[in-house]
């Protein structure tokens, strides 16, 4: 004291903690939280401040955010802390929000967020607040000298008003005031979604360092530094990109605004290597006019960005782009992981040193970009030589048209439709094989975009059929040209059509001349042979490529020519009548591969690589028959496992959380980019539904339109093949209910259709749906769609925390959805599905209120399940919890419950805990349940009674208790219970005097109970039963089939504890048999505590020493009052010690072992330690004895019906007493 | 000023005696509770009352938190051209609490007590004090520190163990009391005393059913004046239906009922 030290003080029970806290307001609450903050207590201290939060007091719960955050700031939990800074922020409180723009800005800025730092301290400035604006003024003038930041350039910030308007087509915020985008020029419409979307962007940041403006002539370099500008910006634009904003003395492009791109990425690396040659150029002028020369550097990134009201991209994609540009050297263009993934089948890169970037903890991959292939597409991959699979029919289809086209010298024209990644190309390149020595092909293919690129897949063909460079002069490919169409009669005019085409001519000619000198073209190269022409991407082709194609079809004559064109259905939106009314057109659609197709695939693809059937399962589920998903995925699975090659890793766990491959993503986001508005609300909204979706879920998800036009635009997305019908039978609803069923084409399409809504629509169409169906359902359904009401509504509840400040109406909500969820959970645990029952009742649990009633039950159903899972720690810690919350609530019968599942679990940990202290926790649990009428509770107790009873030997008792246990669980409609007792009474009666016969008969009745409700574990259980009665009825092959039956059931139901207890059948059966090898083998595959059938396997054969090893052990960890295990070791050692001549000790221990059974009700036990001893007697000389002690053991082998154990008895007794 | 000691070493007392002495122009000006303060803060009384002022806070822990005393409440005093003087009393295991508070909250905490000029105040008289003490009042044994007899700390502490025996309803009551004080409140309404209180008392008292009379009688028990001046529990001077409980016995429990 003297020191001024004083011990800290002890901290208040948690109890008292909660029961201050349900008293009090919010303001107290606060305080309360601040109090057990600086106790130390942390639980307490978030529990408080939610409750203020949840509160949505508009004074209090601000602070309570704050407080939140530092908490979770201090321990590590970035995102945490984030998102609470960000609830107080969006509080408006006018002293509180600005605070929380502080810390929110320090935190970001710790984190090397730079701009997301900079946002939060610009949004502190603009606050008015004195205090709030002084500290961010300093934090920011802090990052700007650390990070060199300047002052956005460019448009003054412009004030979004909160129902300001997010445009449709580029996805940027706009003023509330605004009728169309101030971005794109788009028409703004109410029902947009006001929250900021996600957008995959690939951001480009380069900076010129300009050497120091010294010279005389300083204007001049001025102005060319400027004039580079320009022509950079030129670049950038040319490829698709935007200019979006200039810092430090750098510019940032991003391409993806205001439309994606699938080749976005692609695209930003061919800008960047022509912003390099640009500036190559620039520094030969400079060079010559002894300029200091200007170092570019350049950093490319892509990842998902969340695109502001200045059409400017926020996020981590941005500051990876930044911290790579500012790694790169002059000339040198460093590309991130996420970009290299999407392009690197089109360029040469180096691999460089990972690049420590400022704020990262780890290194962050990166690549030089060398050049890129100008010819090549978006998200080609190099595909590994595999042989085509499926597709006969196809197949089959274009080469009867070429044969066709070749023998009656006519024109046709095939399409080939298909989603992207479906195969299109993989099938035209095989067909390309099989007629290339019958004819001339030519192929092309039309680009996304770019300058003159009308007739670009023409050009490609006719440079290929010229023979034409690309480094050939004007002159020379004229020249080819002239060889190239011979000196037929039209030569004059074809020609210089076609050098206009390809640009060494002179233009002015019109389109319809340039077809014509095509045709001409065509039809001379097919007086010769056959001729193939395959076009693909024609979706991108311009209306007049597409006039062309239609005129060549219509108008070539007399002559063989296959035009072959690959599209997606998208052709189809904007020529809708393409290749129609004519005679000699066929489309082909090509589907995706169905399962033994893909199943063919996918073993060609990982034929280098273990992946066991599992994980090829995965990767086929994922990939859903598209063969270029496929790759992907083997590919990325592929790269996932690289690093731990030589380690042991879960291959299936690791393929079951791949991510979406980048470049699909991509695909498919630019594709659903370029829908119209309503088709894409549309989409989005049923992604919201689910995979499966219905009509009515649809509509009602879209209050805005009218049910028949939702009904038109469903029709169009299937044409589109984004959607299909759903032909399943088990439909949400009735058809007049649900209207029809539709299934997304992909999985992936769904989720990129979800990604692209904000969150806080995310929530509100989640919430919206989940009433809707609660409505549709009414009160006599409504059990059936527990678990889908409550998925939805948790969802709901998900976004609304994520987006911050929660209202009292989400804490109702994240209730609503934790009852449904429990409801559908219990459901599941009474049918004994733990899998399921795992994943509702873990969800409910995080959604309910903690210690709330529904709260106690679901965690302790859950905790059931964890248990019969195998996750024995796991569910100790949650019936922990479960006691002590149903104690603090003065819940009896759920805190009873919980000890008992404690109590159950112990069998498997520390079984002789169990049995000391079980005797009396199960009585009390009696007592209890009996006086509160908890039928289900007392069969749980009984159930532990008649376990705990068969372990000390008490098979009589045991049996009486199973019994009860089974009415109970019956009368209570538990089946999945009833079915576990009903398993443990087999195990009662086959070990107790219960004659062989009516074990048999048990077993059977159990065998068709179990088969007609649908529980493999007890038709494993009874399967085993029969098996060891078959066995010992002298039936071995009988008893082995019984035994690899129940085996197959027991892995199926995932029953571990029981599967490994499976084995005891297998190893009765083969010691019965007399085959003790494969006793072990099989009995080894068991669980620790069967060592001691085993150790007499091992006996048999002789092994002693291996065989007393193993007693050692079973001796060491068996309970005093496990009487079986207390037995058998006694048993064996016995054995062993008769065999060495310790003949005194061994008749001592058999002795023991008889007598220890003799107080069991365990007949065949009572009759092997007999057997035991004769052999120690026998040994020690005492014959007669010994023939007694077999005498004893067949009587009992007789009495139980164990015909074959009495006929080794038998023999014994007839065996020589020498 | 901030005069740090452990429950009853007469920390107010000696806290008030020194501002009569030392500033005895100043008016005084106590909070009643942390939004008091946060008023006063806000409102610019300082200024307003024109007259240099003493803020009282007795038990500091009381005024730091939510809205409580901060740097920037400090500051405006500061600058408010106005002399304004904090005069602040704290038990030590409060402050050695609070000092140690890890992170952010932490750091706002120290801030506050770093500011404080902090006077140490030892629970047992220096051997010449307790002469002078015995020579100004010559009828009193002062066996421990001064603020301890003053506020007949060792005969509270004696009442409220012998209540667990005589009087378990009353005992129950003043727990419930310590538990509200420790959680961070300050005073207790009568209502939230006689919800709270029945746990303890159910513990004291596991067989019988408790009654409507018994929350009165514990009441009745803990509000009594014992001695000269003090109760268990004293009844808010502005709410007669609120209840503080005597530091004494908070700091008591907190040590475990090592008096």
């Amino acid at each position: 004291v003297t020191n001024g030290q004083a011990p800290a003080t002890a901290d208040l029970p948690n109890k008292t903690w909660e029961r201050i806290l349900g008293r009090v307001g919010p303001q107290d609450a606060l305080q309360v939280g601040h109090t057990a903050y600086t106790h130390g207590n942390r639980h307490i201290a978030v529990r408080a401040w939610s409750q203020v939060i949840l509160s949505g007091d508009a004074e209090t719960a601000p602070q309570a955010a704050i407080y939140l955050g530092h908490l979770l700031a201090r321990e590590g939990d970035t995102a945490g802390a984030r998102e609470a800074y960000s609830k107080a922020i969006t509080s408006g409180h006018p002293e509180l929000a600005p605070q929380a723009a502080n810390h929110l800005g320090m935190l970001l800025a710790e984190h090397g967020d730079v701009l997301g730092a900079r946002a939060a301290y610009d949004q502190a400035i603009t606050s008015g607040h004195l205090h709030a604006t002084a500290l961010a003024e300093r934090n920011l003038g802090i990052l700007i000298e650390q990070e060199g930041l300047a002052p956005a350039r460019g448009t003054p910030p412009k004030e979004v008003s909160p129902d300001g308007l997010v445009c449709d087509r580029c996805g940027v915020a706009n003023p509330g005031r605004a009728r169309s985008c101030s971005h794109c020029g788009n028409a703004l419409t109410e029902s947009t979604a006001v929250a900021l979307p996600q957008k995959p962007v690939t951001v480009l940041f380069y900076d010129v360092a300009t050497p120091p403006l010294t010279q005389p002539d300083q204007q001049e370099l001025h102005d060319a530094a400027n004039r580079w500008r320009n022509h950079a910006q030129q670049v950038i634009e040319r490829h698709g990109g935007t200019v979006a904003k200039y810092a430090g003395g750098g510019v940032m492009a991003v391409f993806g605004i205001p439309l994606l791109h699938e080749d976005d990425a692609l695209r930003a690396a061919r800008a960047a290597v022509e912003l390099l040659v640009a500036s190559a150029e620039l520094n030969h002028r400079a060079e010559q006019d002894a300029w200091p020369s200007f170092r570019i550097s350049i950093g490319i990134s892509s990842g998902s960005g969340m695109v502001d009201e200045q059409a400017l991209v926020l996020g981590e994609t941005v500051n990876v782009a930044v911290r790579l540009q500012q790694a790169a050297s002059a000339g040198e263009i460093l590309i991130s992981e996420g970009t290299y993934q999407l392009v690197h089948p089109a360029v040469t890169v180096e691999s460089v040193r990972p690049v420590l970037l400022r704020g990262k903890l780890t290194p962050v991959s990166a690549w030089r970009l060398l050049t890129v292939d100008p010819g090549a597409m978006a998200h080609r991959r190099r595909v590994p030589v595999i042989p085509m699979v499926g597709r006969e029919r196809e197949f089959a289809f274009l080469n009867w048209t070429f044969q066709r086209v070749a023998a009656e010298r006519t024109c046709h024209l095939v399409t080939v439709f298909g989603p992207g990644g479906v195969g299109k190309s993989r099938l035209i390149e095989e067909f390309r094989d099989q007629v290339k020595d019958q004819a001339t092909v030519l192929a092309g293919h039309c680009l996304p975009y770019g300058e003159s690129i009308t007739f670009w897949p023409m050009v490609q063909l006719v440079r290929r059929a010229a023979n034409a460079e690309a480094t050939d002069p004007p002159k020379t490919v004229r020249a080819k040209l002239e060889v190239l169409v011979g000196d037929e009669q039209d030569h004059a005019r074809i020609v210089p059509y076609l050098a206009q085409m390809l640009g060494v001519g002179p233009g002015g000619g019109p389109p319809s001349e340039i077809f014509w000198a095509l045709r001409r073209l065509l039809e001379i190269l097919a007086g010769e042979r056959p001729l193939v022409v395959i076009i693909d991407d024609l979706h991108w082709a311009e209306q007049t490529l597409l006039d062309a194609i239609e005129y060549l079809a219509d108008e070539a004559r007399d002559v063989p020519i296959l035009l072959v064109c690959m599209a997606r259905e998208e052709l189809l939106e904007h020529r809708r009548t393409w290749a129609g009314g004519k005679l000699n057109a066929h489309s082909i659609s090509l589907p995706p591969l169905n399962d033994a197709e893909q199943d063919e695939l996918i073993s060609f693809l990982v034929r280098y690589r273990q992946l066991d059937q599992q994980a090829r399962g995965v990767i086929a589920r994922l990939a859903q028959g598209f063969p270029l998903y496929a790759l992907e995925y083997v590919a990325l699975l592929e790269d996932k496992l690289r690093p731990t090659a030589g380690q042991r890793v879960d291959v299936t766990d690791l393929a079951e959380n791949l991510p979406a491959p980048a470049t699909i993503t991509a695909l498919l986001a630019a594709r659903l980019d370029h829908l119209p508005a309503e088709e894409r609300r549309v989409i989005e909204r049923a992604a919201v539904v689910g995979e499966q979706f219905m009509t009515a879920g649809v509509v009602a998800l879209s209050p805005e339109a009218e049910p028949p036009a939702i009904e038109t635009i469903l029709e169009t997305l299937l044409r589109q093949e984004l959607i299909r019908p759903d032909r399943s039978p088990m439909s949400l609803l009735p058809v007049t209910e649900g209207g029809d069923s539709y299934r997304f084409r992909h999985v992936l399409i769904q989720e990129t259709a979800y990604n692209r809504i904000a969150k806080e629509v995310r929530a509100e169409l989640h919430e919206r749906y989940a009433t809707w169906l609660e409505q549709t359902a009414g009160p006599d359904r409504l059990s059936q769609f527990d678990e889908l009401i409550g998925s939805h509504l948790g969802e709901a509840y998900r976004f609304r925390v994520e987006l911050g400040f929660l209202t009292g109406g989400d804490r109702l909500l994240a209730q609503r959805a934790g009852e449904r969820l429990a409801a559908a959970g219990h459901r599941a645990a009474a049918r004994g599905n733990i899998e399921l029952t795992q994943r509702l009742l873990s969800r409910a649990v995080e959604l309910l209120p903690e210690g709330n009633p529904v709260w106690l039950e679901a965690s302790l159903d859950r905790a059931d399940a964890l248990r019969e899972a195998g996750q024995l720690e796991q569910a100790t810690q949650v019936y922990r919890k479960v006691v002590e919350q149903a104690t603090a609530a003065d819940d009896q019968g759920v805190a009873m419950h919980a000890r008992l599942g404690r109590l159950d679990v112990l069998a498997f940990s520390q079984p002789e805990r169990m049995l000391l202290d079980g005797d009396r926790l199960v009585s009390q649990a009696i007592v209890l349940f009996v006086e509160r009428g908890d039928d289900l509770g007392l069969a749980k107790a009984q159930r532990l009674k008649a376990y705990m009873d068969l372990a000390m030997g008490r098979a009589v008792a045991a049996e009486r208790a199973a019994r009860e246990a089974i009415e109970l669980a019956r009368s209570q409609g538990y089946e999945h219970l009833e079915a576990k007792v009903r398993r443990l009474l087999g195990i009662v009666l086959f070990w107790g005097p219960t004659p062989l016969d009516e074990v048999v008969a048990y077993a059977s009745e159990a065998l068709d109970w179990a088969r007609v409700r649908g529980f493999p574990g007890l038709e494993a259980g009874a399967l085993g039963l029969l098996a060891r009665a078959a066995a010992m009825q002298g039936d071995f092959e009988h008893a082995r089939q019984l035994n690899d039956h129940s085996h197959t059931l027991s892995s199926m139901v995932g029953e571990r504890l029981t599967a490994a207890a499976d084995s005891v059948s297998d190893g009765f059966v083969e010691l019965l048999a007399d085959d003790p090898a494969t006793a072990e083998a099989r009995l080894r595959v068991g669980y620790e505590a069967l060592k001691g059938m085993v150790a007499r396997a091992l006996l048999l054969q002789g092994r002693d020493d291996e065989a007393e090893q193993l007693t050692r052990v079973c001796r060491a960890i068996t309970a005093e009052t496990q009487v079986d295990a207390q037995i058998r070791w006694r048993q064996l050692q016995a054995v062993i010690l008769a065999r060495r001549g310790d003949l005194e000790r061994a008749e001592q221990l058999a002795l023991e072992a008889v007598r220890r059974a003799d107080d069991s009700e365990q007949p065949d036990t009572r009759a092997e330690t007999r057997m035991d001893l004769a052999e120690v007697l026998r040994k020690a000389g005492h014959t007669e004895e010994a023939a007694k002690q077999v005498r004893g053991a067949l009587k009992l082998y007789e009495a139980k019906g164990n015909q074959v154990a009495a006929r080794k008895a038998r023999n014994r007794l007839a065996m020589p007493t020498s | 000023v901030l005069i740090k000691g452990p429950a009853h070493a007469g920390k107010s007392r000696t806290a008030f005696e020194t501002a009569c002495v030392a500033l005895p122009d100043y008016r005084l000006v106590t909070p009643r509770d942390r939004s008091a303060l946060a008023r006063l803060a806000a409102a610019e009384v300082a200024t307003e009352l024109d007259d240099p002022i003493v803020i009282w806070l007795d038990d500091l822990d009381r005024y730091l938190g939510a809205e409580g005393l901060d740097l920037a409440m400090l500051s405006a005093w500061a600058r408010s051209g106005v002399s304004v003087k904090v005069l602040a009393t704290i038990r030590l295991r409060e402050h050695a609490r609070l000092r140690t508070t890890p992170g952010e909250i932490g750091r706002e905490i120290l801030a506050v007590l770093n500011c404080a000029e902090s006077i140490m105040l030892a629970a047992e008289l220096r051997s010449e004090e307790r002469s002078a003490a015995q020579e100004l009042y010559y009828e009193e044994h002062f066996a421990g520190g001064l603020g301890e007899h003053l506020a007949a700390a060792h005969e509270l502490v004696q009442k409220f163990d012998e209540g667990y025996d005589l009087c378990p309803e009353g005992y129950a009551v003043v727990q419930a009391a310590v538990d509200w004080r420790r959680a961070g409140l300050d005073r207790i309404s009568s209502a939230d005393l006689e919800h709270l209180y029945k746990d303890h008392l159910q513990q004291l008292r596991p067989l019988r059913p408790i009654t409507a009379g018994d929350f009165q009688r514990g009441l009745a028990w803990a509000t009594a004046i014992e001695g000269r001046t003090a109760a268990l529990l004293v009844r808010d001077n502005d709410d007669e239906q609120s209840f503080r409980v005597s530091d004494y016995i908070v700091d008591y429990v907190e040590r475990g009922g090592d008096a």
